[in-house]
């Protein structure tokens, strides 16, 4: 029996509830009440992603951790998950565990990153994982549980203890769970990891480290595709990085949004490039407050000199390049809504989302 | 030798523990390092010698 092979120190308590109490006690769950990981439980998990328990998922070198699959299954049990997300788990701490995520710092950070998980291709429609109607909010089992279970797996796996090895000053709502599909029903518009290389019938997660839940913007009064990119651009620019000129952001466009670009014959790649051209700032702000983003120079012009009268016409991007833009199609009917998601770090030093196949 | 804020000391004492090395020496100074002025980032980069030094000589008797 699968559940023999488990290896995890078997723990004897009497009911669920004393679980919960018990595992809370231990600095194990988020503060929710959680579901009791018995070995027949966390063995049914394992099934779902046809994996032995000692199955080694990944490597996170700085900790020098070797996670198994065992752990995550734990950790999946305890959030609710169906054991038919386990392979969506499996391959989200795969993209975690990329070097290129960068795993190590933004769990630590002071600013608290959320760990968001964009699920794309048909094992979306197959989990029933929302990208619709309040696809971030509460609600809905797939998205609530597959983050959830990232969020415990940081914590329980990756060690990610508050006040030890994680110093976010505020925290965020987002870091409970952050677990979303992409709607994908409008072909006009190129799913994200299909942008990013794979092909469409590919299922995959991309992993983000997101700076809060996001920004939302009710825009009903664009009518055109520049104004309507214009606000989301004006909201990019407020958001900082370290460095300047180094964030990386990913954008949610709501149904009438995604309409008022996509009819006008506007595609993902053309509202990137429109959006890295004018989320922008002036030469002249930068040096209004040159220590505001650790830059203290700028392609050669050193941002504590003097305003000079060509600095208001001279711009830099807060976005290190097009690719560092993911718009994301998401969202019900409602109004003309999108939605900016931040990242927590800085593009390609400290981090870069990452996307993994899902096998 | 590594050198750390206030604010990341013990994360950096617990992945030493969690790795052996639960002595292993620090410089630690003051948070934060990324937006304070010269001369705030001076008296940073003084104590790190300071400490450093104090360190270097400690180990080699």
């Amino acid at each position: 029996m699968l559940a023999d092979q488990l290896k995890s120190r078997r723990l004897q308590l009497d009911s669920s509830d004393d679980a919960t109490d018990f595992y809370y006690a231990k600095g194990w769950t988020d503060g929710l009440p959680i579901v009791a990981p018995t070995p027949e439980r966390v063995a049914r998990m394992l099934e779902g992603a046809h994996l032995a328990p000692d199955t080694v998922v990944g490597t996170f070198v700085q900790r020098r951790l070797q996670v198994s699959a065992e752990k995550l299954a734990i950790n999946a049990v305890m959030a609710g998950c169906l054991p038919s997300y386990l392979p969506v788990i499996i391959a989200a701490t795969k993209a975690l565990l990329d070097a290129r995520f960068g795993l190590h710092g933004i769990l630590a950070t002071t600013g608290g990153a959320g760990l968001m998980v964009l699920v794309n291709g048909p094992i979306a429609r197959a989990l029933d994982i929302n990208s619709g109607l309040n696809c971030l909010g509460p609600g809905h089992r797939a998205n609530a549980t597959i983050g959830r279970a990232v969020s415990l797996i940081a914590r329980n796996v990756f060690g990610r203890t508050p006040g030890v090895l994680e110093k976010a000053v505020f925290g965020s709502p987002a870091k409970y769970s952050f677990c979303f599909a992409e709607d994908e029903t409008d072909g006009r518009w190129q799913p994200l990891h299909v942008l990013r290389g794979f092909a469409r019938d590919t299922s995959t997660v991309t992993v983000f480290p997101a700076q809060g839940s996001g920004f939302l913007i009710v825009d009903p009064m664009s009518a055109s595709p520049q104004e309507l990119l214009l606000s989301v651009a004006r909201k990019m620019r407020s958001v900082h990085v370290s460095r300047f000129g180094l964030s990386f952001q990913a954008v949610l466009f709501g149904p009438e949004a995604l309409a008022t670009l996509a009819d006008a014959g506007w595609t993902k790649d053309m509202v990137k490039q429109f959006l890295y051209q004018q989320a922008t700032w002036s030469v002249a702000e930068l040096k209004t407050r040159p220590r505001l983003c650790r830059t203290s120079e700028i392609d050669g012009i050193d941002l504590r000199s003097a305003i000079e009268p060509s600095d208001a016409s001279r711009h830099y991007s807060i976005v290190a390049e097009p690719d560092a833009i993911l718009p994301i199609a998401a969202g019900s009917s409602g109004q003309r809504m999108m939605l900016v998601v931040p990242s927590m770090a800085e593009y390609r030093v400290e981090s870069e989302p990452v996307t993994q196949p899902i096998e | 030798m590594p050198v750390v804020t206030t604010v990341f000391e013990n994360s950096v004492r617990a992945l030493a523990r969690a790795q052996g090395y639960a002595q292993f020496p620090l410089v630690v100074i003051k948070h934060p390092v990324a937006y304070v002025d010269d001369a705030q980032l001076t008296e940073r980069a003084q104590d790190v010698v300071d400490q450093a030094v104090r360190i270097l000589l400690a180990r080699s008797h």
